[in-house]
């Protein structure tokens, strides 16, 4: 016989309809889906010139039509259908660039916070001697010995950012470690990699969440920079960096050439973001019972 | 309640806070009066949830907002009703001057990036009771004596992390003094603080008292506590006050079944017992209180009316009273 | 004996300004404590804070090693042990702590925390391992179906019904309790301090209990040790220890406790000053500073425990038997 009663647990749909990141969902599904359809869906081929057809403005404007709806760029190329093919690259840029320096960032600073001592020194001085080299210059030199082009962006963003994971995941161990659980699960005999991936990944997951949902703006300048010098996605690929870069010397001619891709990148960013804060209150047990 | 012979101090009459959460509405404060002579302390009893801290909070009109309200009741403080007056008048008058707080953490009521002299020094220039330097600073030093911390004129630029905890806790009192308020609320000033410094602590508090003739109310979960220092007592639960009492009688002989659970089932000293007296359930659920008297779900000799009506207030002796059905 | 405590010490290294002195601080958080427990007893050891007690603690769980001394289980050396031999020792020893709140995983089911260390031990086939959390709900009597829910769903005390649950997944016979009671609220103290004995009766436990609440330590402990900065100073079954404090120190504790009774005589502070940190203390009787009795002889050399009466030790040049 207990005098305890189950807790309650309270379910409302509608609530969570209303909650659903509708608006984000459609943003990324619309990136998402342009990176996988690309070449299907452009109007035109995002490489094809037209000299003739050069700074045409969007069709709402004078001179503008519905061909080209969001206008063409300085060599007659259609700026919609580069938004489109820029969008694949962008995604697949983001897929792995962000994985893989999320993995071993938290990795390094799970390793860091838990184990401390020397391994710790050892991580955060190369964390800090780094993070002293400015990134571009980093990008320079590891763009230098790579052949350019979308695997070396990757790399190289991979390799500019772990670091910031590894510092922000090792606070949060470190401040995890204090919690009981984690010596009761010591007391309970579970071994120290068993601790660090039922235990504090768990926990930093959300932390994890967030932070890449933050870095998809990042990655996506960054990327542009490095195009910009010649380092990354090279022609006849393109990406919103690379218009972005492309459309400087028209910016007072031609605005739709640079803001629209512009455009693209806030709208996406802002898309994960939104995104990247509903799935953290999802996924968070305590968050969800409300 | 019997008429008493001086106007009270402070007198709270039928206070109600609510807390408007998205979930539903809590009811914190829930009718809850009393009364305060000068020179005298009462001890608020009670659990989690049970409405005290709440109470004073709502005393001080420090209550979060938006979501709590006091949507009920007087609080008349040397006769004036404070919840009339407005906020401007409540910080620079009221708080900090005419009523004092001394809260549990000595940890956290202090800014540890401000020197002790700072922080001691606040109230005075806040209330605009000193005007220069040297005046505040005389008078940071000599209440800082007084609460008993030694050479307090050589520490005034020591900070927070330099000192004990139970001294930290002294330098809150300090604080709380400082502008000699007619009211002191102590929400549990010594649970964080080991026991021979407790004693030194509830000591203070008794010397305080003595010098200044200032109101007391102790807020506490320790039965102990409450009766060194208390000479009457509320206890609460779920937001009302259960049974209240001068402490003798709550102590020898309580009549609220709850009051009689507590006490009979804390470990005593000197009294070895095999089991000790247990409470079924858990602290209610105020987002969904029983209906009735909320004790009941916990309560071993309930009767049905008790869930289906709030028990009425029974008086006890010269002062006292409880709600409780087992008492009609 | 089913754990024995001999000469236990652990100090601290303390990094002083920068870092750069030769000869880092010490605190002397255990220094030099022997006691032990028979089997089925229940050990309590109280003291105020910084007296080292909840190190004491650690280092029976074996989360801290110490800097000197021996630790016996069922006659084993635990300060020598190989980590397979540690993970065997764990089978026989867990732990509740004082925080509810901390101690159960967030993102963890409650089935899930009951049976992780059924898991880390691989003690039971899978199969087993649902009936195994079932029958340990039943037996802190919390409602079938909890394993399912997740910490906080629950209240403080159910919470730490499912710590005592995990502590008893691999049957041990030693639990080392650190405040089990101290942050729950009093009405619910009482159920758990009550399933606490149950549950030593039914499975012939035994129990280490740190507590600072000198009336909980004297209602459950057979045996109590008073710490004070890294020692104990005295020692003995619990009605010896609490009827004839003979300590300064266990004398000043007990009369600071305030009793539920307004008619007891007030408790009176019988110390002045503060709790000492345990750096740096002095080279003599530990608490000599602070000590109402104290003589020339206690600032010179620490005392060690000497047995007063049958089952009473005390460490104080005031008793001392010829």
């Amino acid at each position: 016989m207990t005098s305890q009663s189950a807790p309650a647990r309270n379910k409302s749909s509608i609530r969570w309809m209303l909650r659903f990141p509708w608006i984000p969902m459609i943003i990324l599904f619309m990136v998402f889906s342009s990176a996988l359809l690309g070449p299907i869906i452009t109007p035109h081929k995002h490489g094809a010139l037209n000299l003739g057809l050069a700074m045409k403005p969007p069709f709402w404007q004078e001179n503008g039509s519905m061909s080209y709806p969001l206008g063409t760029d300085n060599m007659g190329r259609d700026i919609l259908s580069r938004i489109i093919m820029g969008a694949r690259i962008t995604a697949i840029v983001a897929l792995w660039a962000i994985p893989f320096s999320g993995a071993i960032g938290a990795l390094m600073g799970m390793i860091a916070g838990y184990f401390g001592g020397k391994i710790d020194m050892l991580i955060m001085r190369l964390v800090d001697i780094q993070m002293s080299v400015p990134s571009l210059a980093l990008a320079l030199i590891l763009a230098a010995s790579l052949k350019p082009g979308v695997a070396t962006v990757i790399i190289v963003i991979v390799v500019t950012y772990w670091t910031w994971y590894a510092r922000i995941v090792r606070g949060e161990v470190l401040s995890l470690k204090e919690r009981d659980f984690i010596a009761l699960a010591r007391v309970a005999g579970c071994s120290a990699w068993s601790i660090l991936l039922k235990h504090f990944l768990p926990n930093i997951f959300n932390t994890l969440l967030v932070l890449a949902t933050l870095q998809l703006g990042s990655v996506i300048t960054y990327e542009a920079s490095l195009s910009f010098l010649g380092l990354g996605i090279q022609p006849p690929d393109v990406s919103w960096g690379l218009m972005l870069a492309d459309a400087r010397p028209y910016i007072t001619v031609a605005w739709w050439v640079i803001a629209l891709p512009g455009l693209a990148i806030v709208i996406t960013c802002l898309g994960s973001n939104l995104f990247g804060d509903w799935l953290r209150d999802t996924l968070d047990p305590k968050r969800r019972q409300l | 309640m019997a008429v008493r012979e001086k106007i009270p101090l402070l007198s709270v009459e039928n206070l109600k806070t609510y807390l408007f959460l998205r979930r539903g509405v809590v009811k914190a404060v829930d009718g809850v009066s009393f009364q305060v002579q000068e020179r005298e302390t009462l001890g608020i009893v009670g659990e989690s949830g049970s409405g005290k801290s709440m109470t004073c909070l709502s005393i001080l009109r420090l209550i979060p907002e938006p979501a709590g309200r006091i949507v009920e009741g007087k609080i008349i403080l040397d006769g004036t009703d404070i919840l009339q007056v407005d906020e401007q008048e409540m910080a620079s008058q009221v708080r900090g001057r005419k009523i004092s707080m001394i809260s549990q953490d000595p940890l956290t009521s202090l800014n540890p990036v401000f020197s002790i002299g700072d922080q001691v020094g606040g109230p005075f220039r806040y209330h605009g009771l000193k005007k220069d330097r040297k005046g505040i600073r005389e008078a940071v030093v000599d209440v800082l004596r007084r609460v008993r911390i030694p050479s307090p004129a050589q520490r005034l630029k020591d900070y927070p992390y330099q000192f004990s905890g139970g001294m930290r806790q002294r330098v809150v009192a300090a604080m709380a003094i400082a502008c000699g308020p007619r009211l002191l609320i102590a929400d549990e000033p010594t649970s964080a603080l080991d026991v021979t410094i407790q004693i030194q602590m509830l000591q203070l508090l008794e010397e305080i008292q003595q010098e200044t003739n200032v109101g007391l109310i102790l807020i506490t979960h320790d039965l102990g506590v409450a009766a060194y220092i208390c000479q009457r007592i509320a206890v609460m639960y779920a937001g009302r006050i259960v049974e209240f009492g001068d402490v003798r009688t709550i102590y020898k002989k309580p009549s609220h079944p709850y009051t009689q659970a507590l006490l009979n089932s804390v470990p005593r000293l000197g009294e070895k017992k095999k089991r000790l007296f247990n409470i079924e359930g858990q602290p209610p659920d105020l987002l969904n209180p029983p209906i009735g008297c909320a004790f009941w779900p916990r309560c071993d000799r309930r009767r049905d009316i008790c869930q289906q009506e709030y028990p009425p207030t029974i008086p006890i002796d010269r002062e006292g009273y409880a709600s409780c059905w087992l008492l009609t | 004996m089913l754990l024995e405590i001999q000469d236990l010490v652990k100090h601290f290294p303390v990094r002083r300004g920068l870092g750069l002195s030769r000869r880092p601080a010490l605190v002397k958080a255990v220094d030099g404590i022997n006691f032990s427990i028979p089997e089925g007893g229940t050990f309590g050891l109280v003291g105020e804070s910084g007296c080292g007690k909840t190190t004491v603690a650690k280092l029976v769980l074996l989360l801290e090693r110490p800097t000197s001394g021996t630790i016996f289980f069922e006659g084993k050396d635990l300060t020598s042990l190989s980590s397979r031999e540690v993970k065997t020792y764990r089978l026989g020893a867990q732990a509740v702590f004082q925080d509810p709140y901390s101690s159960l995983d967030p993102r963890m089911k409650v089935g899930g925390i009951l049976s992780e260390p059924i898991r880390a031990h691989h003690a039971l086939p899978r199969r087993e391992i649902k009936s195994r959390v079932a029958e340990l709900l039943d037996i802190v009597k919390l409602p079938m179906g909890s394993d399912q829910y997740y910490p906080h769903e629950f209240s403080g005390g159910q919470r730490q019904r499912i710590a005592v649950a995990r502590a008893l997944a691999l049957n041990p016979k030693l639990l080392a309790l650190d405040e089990p009671v101290s942050a729950l609220d009093v009405s619910i103290r009482s159920q758990i301090l009550n399933l606490l004995a149950d549950i030593q009766e039914k499975f012939g436990l035994t129990y280490m209990i740190i507590a600072h609440d000198l009336a909980l330590v004297e209602h459950v402990s057979t045996e109590v040790g008073v710490m004070y900065l890294g020692n104990i100073v005295e020692k003995g079954a619990t009605s010896r220890v609490f009827e004839n404090p003979l300590h300064p120190y266990t004398q000043a504790l007990l009369a600071a406790v305030p009793r539920p009774d307004p008619d007891y005589p007030k408790p009176k502070a019988i110390l002045s000053g503060e709790v000492p940190s345990p750096l740096n203390p002095p080279p003599g009787c530990k608490f000599e500073p602070r000590c109402p009795h104290g003589m020339d002889q206690c600032k010179l050399k620490q005392p060690l425990l000497m047995e007063v009466e049958k089952g009473h030790e005390v460490a104080c040049y005031l008793h001392r038997s010829s």
